[in-house]
């Protein structure tokens, strides 16, 4: 195996056995760090493309070139020149719109890294004068496919936690007590009113069967139990039955009512129920 | 689209003269705000003045929340301005935060640049309690400022900029500093005062090369005194001045006290 075989199969390797249950966006900083580690270069760093103004230095090596804004038409003209294939320069060019990254530097790789919806280019680069030869070139395009892998990963994660977050904080801020069961048994949700009244211990995903022994348990509290039983039975005659304006009325040392809907969720990723309930 | 109109770039003074200068403005003003100072050195120097993105009468679709979130997308148009109008020798005059902006893009490029002057500039607002840095700022000073300028955005404009402008025997500059931020999108001033009030480049300041000019007015509500005295301290070479003029925006309300002492830097 030769030296940037070896190298490659470092980089493969290393990536693969990252810790899953650390934040989504240290991987990213990991795997660039490692690819400036294993090909010794003195200046790494991503070149994110946020939109048609912006073009923001992340993830860099130093520290300080990080948070930079580049005028990313240049890059793009660049890149294009080259057809978007990684561009090898022995020498950098004195006219290159990485001037201030690239600054006091002798020779540098500009690696475009396409991902939908927000492409990236990867500089490395050295002070000291480097031979690109074949066998560094097949090694940088293997960790351009892996590197490919782990951005579309990392955006894909962070666009879902940054979903997950809104939503949480919508429905946590409602003041009726949701909860959703989705009919495939293994997933159910609820937010922290929800919680309360069916005395969870939080708000968030809980199993459907945990869900469902808890509703069963207040619904036993009501008083109008045979009214609720034989409303269940048409409810869920088929999946497609709903009900507003249903109510449960409990006992104890505070009586209430609630005015519950069951309403059946249908879509073309998920299938379930909302249950809303109304004190 | 073309640097010119996007920043609406003016070339003004003396086209032969063998110095320029480059006056960049701050917040919630454009480059009118230096009208009363030109004049003096209209005979001797090459002037160019430019508004920031989303003030004055710059392209206001060229505004972007990610490349202006912080001070690095200003920067970033300064050193485009300065390779733009690149000719003589270059003082860049840098009022507040475009002091800043001006001080970052001179550490990036250094040689686009030969003097810095920085009128009412600050490299951090927020008090910093750690490191025993007073910016003037406390976090919850801080984030009511910004509640109301999200909430009423014209009940904000009418007591900041008296505030700011200080000079209350003379009304009149606080109602034009108001005109001037109500010509501001709401949601672009918010945006612009989160990038100004929560930065903190003193890191930057040790590594400034060029002669550099501190001027600091009486009672600056956005930069106290204490603020420019550790610039001095931390700016190696640089010179400091406190001017007999009161507020935030001396080239406004005292443009002759600025020009005499802009005179004996130059």
């Amino acid at each position: 195996m030769s030296k940037w075989e070896s190298k490659a199969l470092e980089f493969i390797n290393q990536t693969s056995r990252w810790d899953k249950e650390k934040h989504i966006s240290s991987f990213l900083a990991f795997s660039i760090s490692l690819i400036k580690n294993l090909l010794q270069a003195d200046v790494v760093l991503q070149l994110e493309f946020e939109n048609e103004h912006t073009a923001k230095v992340k993830n860099a090596s130093p520290n300080f070139l990080a948070g930079a804004v580049v005028n990313p038409d240049p890059v793009r003209q660049l890149l294009y020149r080259n057809a978007f294939k990684t561009i090898y320069w022995p020498t950098i060019p004195a006219d290159n719109p990485l001037k201030e990254q690239l600054r006091d530097l002798l020779c540098a790789v500009v690696m475009p890294v396409n991902i939908e919806p927000h492409h990236s280019v990867l500089v490395l680069a050295w002070s000291d004068p480097q031979e690109f030869e074949p066998g560094f070139q097949d090694c940088m395009e293997t960790i351009r496919l892996r590197l490919k892998e782990i951005l579309s990963q990392t955006q894909e994660r962070l666009y879902f936690q940054g979903i997950a977050i809104r939503f949480a904080a919508i429905l946590h801020s409602l003041p009726h007590a949701v909860v959703f069961i989705n009919s495939d048994g293994y997933a159910g949700w609820v937010n922290q009113k929800a919680a309360d009244i069916l005395e969870l211990a939080g708000p968030g995903e809980q199993l459907p069967a945990i869900l469902s022994d808890a509703m069963t348990h207040l619904r036993n509290k009501a008083v109008n139990t045979e009214d609720l039983y034989n409303t269940s039975i048409q409810l869920f005659a088929s999946p497609e039955n709903a009900i507003t304006g249903w109510e449960w009325k409990l006992e104890g040392a505070a009586p209430k009512t609630y005015r519950v809907s069951c309403i059946p969720v249908a879509s073309q990723r998920i299938n379930g129920r909302l249950w809303i309930f109304e004190e | 689209m073309d640097l010119s109109k996007k920043h609406n770039i003016h070339f003004a003074g003396n086209p032969q003269a063998s110095e320029t200068l480059v006056f960049g403005h701050g917040f919630g003003v454009d480059q009118q705000s230096f009208s009363r100072i030109i004049p003096a050195f209209e005979e001797r120097y090459r002037i160019v003045l430019y508004d920031n993105i989303g003030g004055g009468q710059s392209d206001i679709s060229s505004y972007s929340y990610e490349r202006y979130a912080t001070l690095e997308g200003y920067v970033t148009d300064l050193m485009d301005i300065m390779t733009f109008s690149q000719g003589t020798p270059t003082t860049y005059i840098g009022h507040s935060v475009s002091g800043m902006i001006g001080l970052m893009a001179a550490n990036r490029r250094p040689e686009l640049f030969d003097k810095l002057v920085l009128i009412g500039s600050s490299p951090r607002y927020q008090d910093d309690p750690a490191t025993s840095y007073t910016g003037g700022f406390d976090n919850a000073s801080l984030q009511a400022l910004f509640e109301a300028i999200q909430t009423n955005y014209e009940a904000w404009i009418i007591g900041f900029s008296a505030l700011a402008m200080r000079n209350s025997d003379r009304p009149a500059l606080a109602e034009q500093f108001a005109r001037s931020l109500q010509a501001l999108r709401p949601d672009i001033a918010l945006g612009v005062a989160k990038a100004i009030f929560l930065l903190d480049q003193r890191q930057e300041l040790p590594k400034v090369s060029h002669p550099t000019f501190i001027l600091q007015t009486a009672d600056d509500i956005a930069v106290p005194a204490v603020v420019s005295e550790y610039m001095e301290r931390h700016i190696p070479g640089s010179t400091r001045i406190q001017i007999n003029a009161q507020g935030h925006f001396p080239q406004i309300s005292a443009p002759d006290e600025v020009i005499h002492a802009l005179q004996s830097f130059l």
